[in-house]
């Protein structure tokens, strides 16, 4: 289904549009909540969250111009309450991350640490453009910032993340 | 352009697989849930103009077709021989063929209608740019049509064009100001009086052998018909201004 | 769902039309009380979004009005008081039009046209033109072109307004059957309009919320202070200065009234059930004044 047929499936309520919305979107908005939430379980509730929220809000969807965006801005919002319910990840127990123990731990948790050092703007910069592959104009739209802002704050923590990482 | 180095470094941070069956209690979930009813579906702006396009009356086309058919009938009869009364009849005509728009747009101007307009998701403004537009179009693609005709008979369509368009013009300007003022429901009777003005203005200026069609007052006309359109850009600003979405805030001001 | 309004208030130059009014309304249907100018109809175009407060805020389910645009106007269904048609259409074009501009696809405008032509008593009369309309149909054509958009919030300004007793009755039903999952704002000054079907009261006077609860519960604070009594009629226009004459049924030299007083106006006074119109009289009328209903 092209865009436009899938919002107005969505707004007629067409299973086969919500089907559609959830199996091509889970992936990445799952994997967007593990990055900021650290935790399997709580990705997958967040997650259930946002596509929950997104459905039920389809009334103010059309400022937001394609599917994709408006569920992150959901999703970030969603993460941003869960992030305040919840504790602070305990490094040492670090959650199940579906490998053996004997892998190479150490790298994620540098990875997760040099990510904590920035800002949590930049921090969302990096995510949306290195992890879940947004392009420029969509992280504005997604943050509600201008490209320039984007480009430069983006480049900024680029520059901190090489320090540490590279 | 990401840095390619960075992203296969950030990789490294590798993300469980979500559980399967989560996802699929989420898409139960959402379909029971009946977030969506169907019958929320709204029309996009295309759908909204053709929705509103089937609401235009018809007699207003008709009465359309009856002044073009009168106009070929006219310029197929030879009667543009006599140009005098030839450019008059067009000079009459432009008046008469505007007023068969302003029924339509009397009808959603009306002042009981605006708390309806005002609340509802498209707005005054949305109807009567759709209006404008259609009654523009039309009245544009029947005026070259019948200017063709005439230009293929051999006279002079140019002139004749200025001589129907001034006076159709003019009688916009008049019914476009009506609107934006009228206190009473109705407009249709203000928007009538003005047309007639018009008309009957041209009749006696004829009559009364002031030249009207003379070649040197061809310069009058254009002045005329330039400020005609000054006129109608000006109230039809205000027009669209005035008929804008909520927050608008009605003229009375009841406080009842 | 929720409609909070939060220091609401609204002047037309020096006249303050609404006083610093803040109100939560939910799902059911609210009874707004008032006299002509207490303020009613101001404060509903306020939250139709019709007119822009001088001050405070409406909020929809923690959202900003104005910040809600298309999506407030989607699920809001407006009946004003005074409602002009084009006389030239008919019932069925008008609802045509109406869901036109309420964005309804046309396959959908004219299912609903129907279903609401039949449900406000139309459909025999769905072709002919608004102009030969009478009062209560025109009425009953308002509120269906409230419901086209299948409305969460229904505020209807004295929809009853003009209509004769059957056809009150008979809204009064509609209403009813309609408020399942609606927040209905209905404006009158007919108490009997809302006396049986409103969960809460409001009421309004000069522009200021004077009451809101439960009907029984507003009615209750009257317990005690409502009398009847039989007034001979050389002692009436002596009487009538002492308390608030709700009700006078003149029979030859004698006069039943219906008053309101914190002690018995006579001793034969009997002490009477208190209802709504009472409440809304005790609000409304000084003492000394007989009531023109």
């Amino acid at each position: 289904m092209t865009e436009r047929k899938l919002k107005r499936g969505l707004l007629c309520g067409e299973e086969e549009a919500i089907r559609q919305v959830i199996e091509e979107n889970y992936e990445a908005i799952y994997r967007y909540c593990y990055y900021h939430l650290g935790e399997r379980m709580a990705a997958q509730d967040a997650a259930q969250d946002v596509f929950l929220k997104f459905l039920s809000s389809l009334g103010q969807y059309r400022e937001w111009g394609k599917i994709k965006n408006y569920l992150y801005v959901i999703a970030r919002n969603t993460v941003k309450d869960k992030r305040k319910k919840k504790q602070e990840i305990v490094l040492e127990h670090l959650p199940e991350t579906g490998m053996e123990r004997e892998e190479p731990m150490e790298e994620q948790v540098l990875i997760r640490l040099a990510l904590r050092e920035l800002s949590r703007e930049e921090q969302e910069l990096i995510i949306l453009r290195y992890y879940q592959d947004l392009r420029l104009k969509d992280i504005a739209k997604v943050m509600g910032m201008p490209i320039s802002n984007v480009r430069y704050h983006l480049k900024k923590a680029e520059q901190r993340l090489k320090e540490v990482l590279l | 352009m990401r840095n390619q180095k960075l992203k296969r470094r950030l990789q490294e941070w590798n993300v469980p697989e979500f559980d399967r069956n989560a996802r699929k209690k989420l898409e139960i979930a959402v379909i029971r849930s009946g977030v969506n009813v169907p019958g929320r579906l709204r029309m996009n702006c295309r759908e909204f103009f053709a929705s509103q396009m089937r609401l235009i009356r018809k007699r207003t086309y008709l009465w359309k077709m009856l002044l073009v058919v009168c106009a070929l009938a006219v310029i197929h009869g030879g009667t543009l021989k006599e140009e005098i009364w030839s450019w008059t009849m067009a000079a009459v005509a432009g008046p008469l063929l505007c007023l068969t728009n302003m029924q339509e747009l009397c009808n959603v101007c009306r002042r009981g209608m605006r708390e309806l307009h005002l609340t509802a998701r498209y707005s005054l403004k949305h109807v009567l740019l759709v209006r404008l537009a259609v009654f523009g179009g039309v009245d544009l693609a029947l005026s070259a049509a019948v200017l063709l005709a005439v230009w293929l008979q051999g006279y002079e369509a140019g002139r004749l064009g200025l001589y129907f368009g001034v006076p159709y013009g003019l009688t916009f300007f008049g019914c476009i100001a009506v609107l934006n003022r009228m206190k009473e429901e109705d407009g249709m009777t203000a928007c009538l009086i003005v047309g007639g003005c018009v008309a009957m203005g041209i009749l006696f200026l004829r009559i009364t052998g002031s030249g009207l069609f003379e070649e040197g007052k061809t310069f009058f006309w254009i002045m005329v018909g330039l400020l005609a359109a000054a006129g109608i850009l000006k109230e039809g600003f205000r027009l669209l201004h005035n008929a804008g979405g909520a927050g608008y805030e009605i003229e009375h001001g009841t406080f009842v | 769902m929720r409609l909070s309004m939060e220091h609401l208030s609204k002047r037309f130059g020096k006249k303050v039309a609404v006083q610093e009014t803040n109100l939560c309304l939910k799902e059911g249907v609210y009874g707004f009380l008032g006299a002509n100018g207490a303020g009613k109809t101001t404060l509903m175009q306020m939250v139709c979004g019709i007119l822009t407060p001088t001050s405070g805020e409406i909020q929809i389910d923690g959202k900003r009005q104005q910040d809600c645009g298309e999506w407030f106007r989607d699920m809001l269904g407006y009946l004003p008081q005074e409602f002009g048609y084009p006389p030239g259409f008919t019932a069925r074009e008008f609802l045509h039009y109406a869901a036109s501009i309420k964005g309804l696809p046309w396959n959908a405008a004219k299912k609903k046209t129907e279903e609401l032509l039949e449900l406000t008593s139309l459909s025999g009369e769905a072709g002919k033109k608004i102009r030969t309309f009478s009062g209560g149909m025109k009425r009953r054509l308002g509120i269906a072109q409230a419901l086209l958009n299948d409305p969460k919030i229904l505020i209807l300004d004295e929809p009853t307004a003009g209509l004769d007793p059957k056809e009150r009755a008979f809204f009064r039903g509609m209403i009813s059957d309609l408020a399942k999952d609606k927040l209905v704002l209905l404006s009158t000054h007919i108490v009997s309009d809302v006396e049986y079907i409103a969960d809460e009261i409001l009421m309004m006077k000069e522009g200021k919320m004077i009451m809101q609860g439960r009907p029984e519960k507003l009615i209750g604070s009257l317990e005690g202070k409502v009398w009847e009594c039989t007034v001979p009629a050389e002692e009436w226009r002596a009487f009538e200065k002492t308390c608030r004459v709700v009700n006078a049924h003149h029979r030859g030299r004698e006069i039943d009234a219906r008053v309101l007083a914190e002690k018995p106006p006579k001793a034969s006074a009997r002490m009477a059930e208190p209802g709504l119109e009472d409440l809304y009289l005790s609000c409304f009328m000084e003492q000394g004044e007989a009531s023109r209903l």
